[in-house]
């Protein structure tokens, strides 16, 4: 062979064995947390997400009540919260700007929310000027902090990032979010846990590990015109006999709007005792007695003054900003447009049906830290502080409040009910917030939306072809048939 | 520059080095992924086993070391039993004085503060025990009666019991009698709820202190169950089995395929029969007729189908509104077969232009000589239409009908965008079982809803398959029928 001949095939070589070298050393840099299942080091079962002391937990037993000696007091707000001492010495450093850190902050929200967000953020960096936020409003949230967790790219992936509750099951068993009691003592998580709602401090924790806080809630209730319904109706029939003035199909005009679908529709589910899916104890309950009959009624006194030819919520929405309608059942989230077309809007209790107290389902917004940050003790640092700051500074959570959203702090809340008069649709939500039933946290959820939905759409299918009555006669069979889906996906 | 003799304008090795690089990149941009998204129709892949590597790699090297850990450091983790069972007996001892006060009080000595230190030493205690429980240094969550007991105490207390009394109280200052007896009403079964629930916690601890080694093969057993439980698994056929074991895929194969018999006749029908009146010269204007009519193709679908819905909307868009007014009742949300016909307007406005210009390609190619040879020979413009033009633009228009067919069977923004596959009834299809599903889900749209709904991606991957299969089938049959019968020499 020539000299050329081997000459290339030399070259070839060589840019092979670079290209090998190249993908396997960044095989070996890429996951650190691969090589830990190493027997060697016995002792640390908590190493591979247990930086902070593990005889930590067991401290607090000797006198729970006293600070220990290496507990500091942090006080955000209204809020005092013993902390870790080097957490403590890392926030005076950040306040002096001795420290700067970068932290990456995500949502997924509409454009109102963003600006709120950010002027929020701003207090924060005035704050603590050795924090940079990062702040990013993208689409699909969820896959996005999934992706970038996955790849473990720190600079690209949040940080820090909120949604409601329903997805913490989910991004905990994907190991996509860090358990905060793996680097707090308890003592900083009880006086946490006082600050809140009990049950929205409780909607962060799944299989007893605390994974976010709440900052806001939300929970649909009956959204009025206050200019046609002046008082909140007492009972069932009274607002019965409301609607039944307004139904006037031919008119176009309807007793009120109603997105039909599972979560929605679900305050008449609990009136009658039923429920979908129960956390505790591992129950589906799409067919229970209290599920029919619960749906039954919703079918024959509310869908019955409803237009039912299109329940979707753009349509629903329109009919009440159209003044074609009194009232609507819906969430928090609408009110900044119902506001923009109707002057005098009010919040009430969705009334009781008979006595029985419907329980609308509810959301609590919590914000998540990201793994990506676990390799970097100033970020995870940051990352704290910043959602201790988010969900505890008084005068930033009443922006919040000003904007809309629905606190779950006790101390806005007390400040919310001494200025009932200021925040009149805010507080009603509060109320249907305090009256609620949390969404399950557990990820089998998601096989019960759809089978749901489907038995629901079916049902209005049937109510526009043939009437309530044979609705109704088909409801059991429907959610028969949907309980046999959810158990059967559960299964797997 | 020739060196020697074997020495050619591409070298052996050139090209050999040529064929490696080119096979590895098919290796990794082709077969890969498809091999993979097979893969995945043969496994239970669902929204929380698909991304759980992080979370799998961390409790592996927990399952590696956990039961050597626990053998050597028995004595402190028993310690930490031992704090528990004492945290959980004051949890016990407030629990009881809480209960005391709400049945024995009274309005006016009712100590509102009292409830509030009650309160903070009960959420105290049972956070520092739910740390220890939960702690990587204990693992005694995975003991059988423990972790999911102490989840239902916490839920006890804290939403129950806290949140009675939040919803009775409020921040009120002053309680009154009713109050009070709500309290006893709604409250007070909570409690014993919890208590009982702490008792079976605390047996459980005990016997973890009689028998330290059931401890240790709890946690193992807790740990690869968990581990099991949010990895993806092999599964074989259950998927393929799954769509077809009630009606919902079946009968939407048959729509999409009904959907193919019905939309290709009527977009093919419009598009050749407006190509033909725009080709005629008697037409004036023609030119910018012919690029009005095209709009359709170039707006984004997702503009022109919502634009459609709203159109039809029932009782609000203007077209549904204007048949209402003509005795029409067109209601496209709760009719299977109105909005069937719907898909199949939008589908025909939305593919027409194609089939018109491919159209328009063939009659402007035909000669001019041919045709006015026949006008010389005395036939008249119906026989000219049929005997020449006719045979002369058959294929293209076949191929475009074939390639629109295609298009048909794999509808999925039209049906998306219009109603979301919807009505949804009760079904029942051939001898598939009953089922309530959405009547007008095409395949393609079938597939998706499972993947972005259901959030099964491994059922969604196994219909994916089958629609892939048909449009095997369907490409092989337009292969033999046609191309090798029509094409010279069947080549």
């Amino acid at each position: 062979m020539s000299k050329g001949v081997s000459r290339n095939v030399l070259i070839g070589i060589i840019l092979v064995l670079v290209a090998v070298g190249v993908i396997g050393v960044y095989y070996l840099t890429l996951p650190p947390p691969s090589q830990t299942p190493q027997p060697s080091q016995p002792s640390q079962p908590s190493q591979p997400s247990q930086p902070s002391q593990p005889s930590q937990p067991s401290q607090p037993s000797t006198n729970a009540t006293q600070p220990q000696p290496t507990l500091q007091t942090l006080t955000i707000g209204s809020s005092k919260i013993r902390v870790p001492n080097d957490f403590y010495d890392f926030i005076n450093k950040v306040k002096s700007g001795e420290i700067k850190v970068t932290i990456n902050f995500w949502t997924g929200m509409s454009d109102w929310e963003v600006s709120v967000m950010k002027e929020v953020i701003a207090r924060f960096q005035q704050e603590y000027p050795g924090i940079t936020i990062k702040y990013t409003n993208v689409q699909n949230l969820k896959e996005q902090v999934k992706a970038g967790v996955l790849t473990g790219d720190v600079e690209n992936t949040a940080h820090v990032f909120t949604w409601a509750h329903d997805w913490t099951g989910d991004l905990a068993d994907s190991g996509a979010i860090i358990a905060w009691d793996q680097y707090l003592p308890a003592e900083t998580l009880a006086d946490l846990k006082a600050q809140y709602m009990a049950s929205a401090y409780t909607s962060g924790l799944y299989k007893l590990h605390l994974y976010g806080l709440p900052w806001a809630a939300e929970a649909i209730a009956l959204v009025c015109n206050k200019d046609v319904v002046q008082t909140a109706p007492q009972s069932w029939s009274d607002f019965e006999k409301i609607m039944q003035q307004w139904y006037n199909p031919s008119k176009n005009t309807y007793g009120v709007a109603y997105q039909v679908d599972p979560y929605h529709v679900y305050p008449f589910v609990t009136a009658f005792g039923g429920f979908y899916y129960d956390d505790d104890k591992n129950t589906v309950g799409v067919n229970s007695t209290g599920t029919l009959n619960g749906l039954s009624f919703y079918v024959t006194h509310v869908m019955k003054y409803m237009y039912t030819s299109d329940v979707g919520m753009e349509t629903q929405l329109k009919i009440l900003l159209e003044g074609r309608t009194p009232c609507m059942v819906t969430g928090p989230w609408n009110i900044p447009t119902i506001k923009q077309n109707i002057k005098n809007v009010v919040v009430y209790p969705i009334p009781p049906i008979d006595g029985k107290v419907p329980k609308p389902f509810s959301g609590i917004k919590q914000m998540w830290i990201t793994s990506v940050v676990t390799g970097d003790k100033n970020r995870l640092y940051a990352s704290i502080l910043f959602t201790m700051w988010f969900t505890l500074n008084d005068n930033s959570l009443k922006i919040l409040v000003d904007a809309g959203y629905i606190p779950v702090k006790l101390s806005i809340l007390q400040y919310l009910q001494s200025n009932a008069d200021k925040y009149p649709t805010t507080l009603g939500f509060a109320q249907a917030v305090s009256n609620s039933i949390p969404m399950p946290k557990s990820a089998n959820m998601n096989y019960v939306w759809s089978p749901v939905a489907d038995a629901l759409n079916a049902i209005v299918t049937k109510y526009n072809e043939q009437g309530p009555d044979a609705a109704v006669k088909i409801i059991p069979q429907l959610l028969n048939d949907a309980q046999a889906k959810i158990l059967a996906k559960i299964k797997g | 520059m020739a060196r020697g003799k074997g020495t050619t304008l591409y070298p052996w090795h050139v090209a050999f080095l040529l064929i490696m690089l080119s096979l590895a990149m098919y290796l990794f941009f082709s077969l890969w992924p498809i091999a993979y998204s097979i893969y995945i129709a043969f496994t239970d892949a669902n929204n929380f086993n698909i991304a759980s590597e992080p979370r799998i790699r961390e409790l592996m090297s927990q399952r590696a070391m956990v039961s050597s850990y626990l053998q050597a450091n028995k004595e402190n983790i028993l310690k930490q039993v031992y704090q528990v069972d004492t945290y959980l007996d004051e949890v016990s001892s407030y629990l009881r004085e809480l209960r005391k006060i709400i049945l024995q009080s009274t309005p006016q000595n009712f100590s509102i503060a009292r409830i509030s230190e009650l309160r903070n030493n009960v959420d105290s205690r049972l956070t520092y025990v739910t740390s220890i429980i939960s702690s990587n240094t204990t693992y005694l969550y995975y003991f059988p009666g423990i972790g999911g007991e102490m989840t239902r105490v916490i839920t006890i207390v804290d939403e129950g019991i806290w949140g009675d009394i939040d919803r009775t109280l409020g921040f009120k200052l002053v309680v009154t009698q009713e109050d009070l007896a709500q309290l006893r009403n709604t409250t007070i079964p909570k409690i014993d709820k919890a208590l009982d629930s702490i008792q079976k916690i605390q047996l459980s601890l005990k016997q973890v202190e009689s028998n330290y080694q059931s401890l240790i093969s709890s946690v193992t057993r807790g740990l690869d169950e968990e581990i099991d439980r949010i990895s993806m698994h092999f599964v074989g056929l259950n998927n393929f089995e799954q769509l077809f074991s009630d009606s919902r895929f079946p009968y939407s194969i048959f729509k999409t395929l009904l959907f193919v018999l019905t939309s290709v006749p009527i977009k093919v029908a419009v598009g050749v029969s407006l190509a033909y009146i725009f080709s005629s010269p008697l037409i004036y204007g023609r030119r910018v007729m012919r690029a009005a009519l095209l709009v359709p193709w170039a707006l984004p679908v997702l503009l022109s189908v919502t634009t459609w819905r709203m159109f039809m909307a029932p009782n609000m868009g203007p077209l549904a509104l204007y048949l209402n007014s003509i005795g029409i009742d067109l209601n496209i949300y709760n009719r299977e077969w109105d909005a069937f016909l719907a898909y199949n307007i939008v589908e025909m406005w939305l593919a027409y232009p194609f089939i018109m210009t491919v159209t328009m390609a063939a009659i402007s190619s035909i000669p001019k000589e041919l045709l006015e040879s026949a006008l010389v020979d005395g036939a008249s413009a119906w026989e000219r239409f049929k005997q020449i033009m006719l045979p002369l633009t058959a294929r293209p228009i076949l191929f475009a009908s074939i390639l629109t067919a295609g298009a048909s069977l794999q509808a999925f923004m039209v049906p998306l965008l219009l109603n979301n596959g919807g009505p949804t009834k009760e079904l029942q299809f051939l001898w598939f079982s009953r089922t309530t599903s959405a009547v007008n889900e095409m395949m393609v749209l079938f597939g998706y809803n499972r993947a972005y709904l259901d959030q099964q991606y491994g059922l969604s991957a196994a219909a994916y398959l089958v629609v892939v299969l048909i449009l095997l089938l369907y490409a092989i049959a337009w292969y033999f029928l046609i191309y090798k019968r029509t094409a010279p020499g069947g080549v």
